[in-house]
């Protein structure tokens, strides 16, 4: 489950920038957009294998674009605490990558996941989602104690048309004990 | 009772509505006003439009169903919300022209369930179907229970097949009548309606489940011209929120499970103001029972591999679904023949886990979307 040196490093390379910590949504851009995922609320509970270890979440969030080509503005973590993000991409492909302890290499994801096409999701240009394909975000993630969450994404994005949120309320909850306990926490 | 115009493509009909129709409604309120809650054709058997058929809609109160303690013979104040009259292709659309009682008859949840009436038909004039009053950006918005973005917008439609004699003797007469109330007719047998299910293919998963109350689960709804056994025919959706929850137990895979709550279907009868009108009897659910039970060794649904997700050992995944999950067998009502496969039904907010026990990494999958989005049914296990 290791990543080849070239991908490591460019995942290192991601910044906390790269993924605005704080989740405090205005009131400005309209929540029809032609963005959608998620559905009702769902929580990811599980146990990462040390505070000092990364965990990919990439089978949590999912989204597909039934509009023109549309660019990510920005993705923020809602009501996140304890989780340090260090990256976050933007993955097409038919298949999700998976939740992963670490990060996988590119040879251990599904083939359907087409790592080779992913981009960092800020700033990611989102064409009209085909039919049967979906685009997945995969945060990267390290838990700053003994636990942490976040209840949720807010996708800000624009189109020609206008600009636009999406709030996904799917939660990722991690912990250094062995079992997650309480979900959501 | 106040004078209002309805404008139907192109003509104006001058219509009686209830008099808090043109009262001075909050602008919160008042932007319901005008908003189209059902529209489509009224036909003859053959599909040709039907002129000059009258549609109204009514609101159930927010105290039914489930509230009430039922009397025989008790009856229902339904609440004149809308009318219109079929063009001449057939076509229709009621809109909202007493927003602010409408409002009033949206449960905590803002759901309200609306029933239409072809006046003069003898059957097939008879439609319920729940929305949601949601408060947008642009203001509130009489919205699908269960769809998502801008189709929850769009305008609940149906298209009445009636008698084009009947409907046209009425229109001709100008003899229309007007639902006055509907009445509690009977209670049929306590029957369990299926809520919700977990599958799991292999033994390293447990899955359990708990239903909120205030859960709103819609119920197909029968309808009968006669009430006689036999007659009654499925015709629109009617939502119930529920009035007790429930934590059912953990469940070890492999397994496939129904989850049950227990309802209480009863008939109802339409009663109309003197004029030219049909009775219709229908039935839905008019109380829970708080009963629950477990159905196992149902069928596992297939699963697409493309929605199967990886997950990490020792996790747990918790889904509180507010999307239509489809319930294979609503409530069977055998005192009318009323066959549970004709009914579907669709739920919200209830809440399914699964977890990991066997400590390695897992799959859960799903049947339409990947489990995270709308999957319809959830499995544990690759297929």
């Amino acid at each position: 489950m290791t990543l080849p040196r070239s991908a490591r490093v460019a995942l290192v390379v991601a910044t906390l920038a790269a993924v605005p910590l704080a989740g405090c949504g205005g009131g400005g851009p309209a929540t029809n957009g032609p963005f959608y995922g998620g559905s009702g609320r769902n929580w990811l509970c599980s146990p990462a294998e040390s505070p000092d270890k990364v965990y990919t979440a990439g089978g949590v969030w999912a989204i597909r674009n039934a509009g023109p080509t549309a660019v990510i503005d920005n993705v923020r973590l809602t009501h996140l605490h304890g989780l340090r993000a260090l990256d976050l991409y933007a993955v097409p492909g038919d298949e999700l990558t998976g939740n992963w302890n670490g990060i996988p290499s590119p040879s251990e994801l599904n083939p359907g996941v087409q790592w080779f096409r992913r981009q960092r999701a800020d700033g990611a240009r989102i064409p009209r989602t085909p039919h049967g394909q979906v685009v997945g975000l995969v945060l990267v993630v390290k838990l700053l104690g003994m636990t942490g969450s976040a209840d949720g994404l807010d996708i800000y994005y624009h189109t020609s048309v206008g600009h636009y949120l999406l709030h996904i309320s799917n939660g990722l909850a991690l912990t250094t004990a062995r079992k997650p306990g309480k979900c959501p926490p | 009772v106040a004078i209002a115009s309805v404008t139907l493509l192109g003509m104006v009909f001058m219509t009686s509505l209830p008099a808090s129709a043109s009262s001075a409604a909050s602008a919160r309120i008042g932007s319901l006003s005008g908003q189209v809650a059902l529209r489509g054709r009224v036909t003859d058997a053959q599909g040709h439009g039907v002129a000059g058929a009258r549609v109204d809609l009514y609101a159930w109160p927010a105290s039914w169903p489930g509230k009430q303690v039922l009397h025989r013979g008790e009856r229902v104040p339904l609440i004149l919300v809308g009318r219109a009259l079929s063009a001449p292709t057939g076509a229709y659309a009621v809109k909202i022209a007493a927003a602010t009682r409408l409002t009033a008859a949206a449960n905590a949840e803002g759901v309200v369930n609306l029933q239409a009436v072809v006046m003069g038909a003898p059957a097939g004039g008879f439609f319920e179907f729940p929305r949601r009053i949601t408060f947008t950006h642009v203001g509130p918005v009489l919205a699908g229970l269960w769809a998502r973005g801008a189709a929850r917008r769009i305008p609940q439609s149906k298209v009445f097949r009636v008698s084009r004699s009947a409907v046209q003797s009425a229109a001709a007469r100008k003899d229309f009548c007007t639902v006055t109330n509907t009445a509690w007719v009977q209670n049929y047998t306590k029957e369990m309606a299926n809520v919700d299910s977990t599958f799991m293919r292999y033994s390293g998963v447990d899955a359990y489940a708990h239903f909120e109350t205030s859960t709103n689960t819609t119920f197909s709804v029968g309808v009968s011209g006669s009430g006689n056994k036999g007659s009654f025919t499925a015709s629109g959706t009617w939502s119930f929120s529920s009035t007790t929850g429930y934590d059912f137990g953990h469940n070890h895979g492999p397994s496939a499970e129904h989850y049950q709550m227990e309802y209480v279907p009863s008939e109802y009868e339409l009663y109309y103001t003197p004029g030219y009108c049909f009775g219709y009897y229908y039935t839905q659910p008019s109380a829970q029972t708080g009963g629950h039970g477990l159905q196992f060794g149902i069928a596992i649904p297939s699963t697409p591999t493309q929605y199967c997700v990886q997950e990490t050992p020792n996790a747990t995944w918790y889904k509180a679904s507010t999307q239509a999950t489809t319930i294979e067998a609503g409530l069977t009502v055998s005192e009318i023949d009323f066959t549970a496969s004709a009914q579907t039904g669709w739920t919200s907010t209830d809440i399914i886990y699964y977890e990991n026990t066997d400590g390695s990494y897992w799959h859960l999958c799903g049947v339409l979307d990947y489990p995270g989005n709308d999957p319809g049914r959830v499995v544990a296990g690759l297929p």
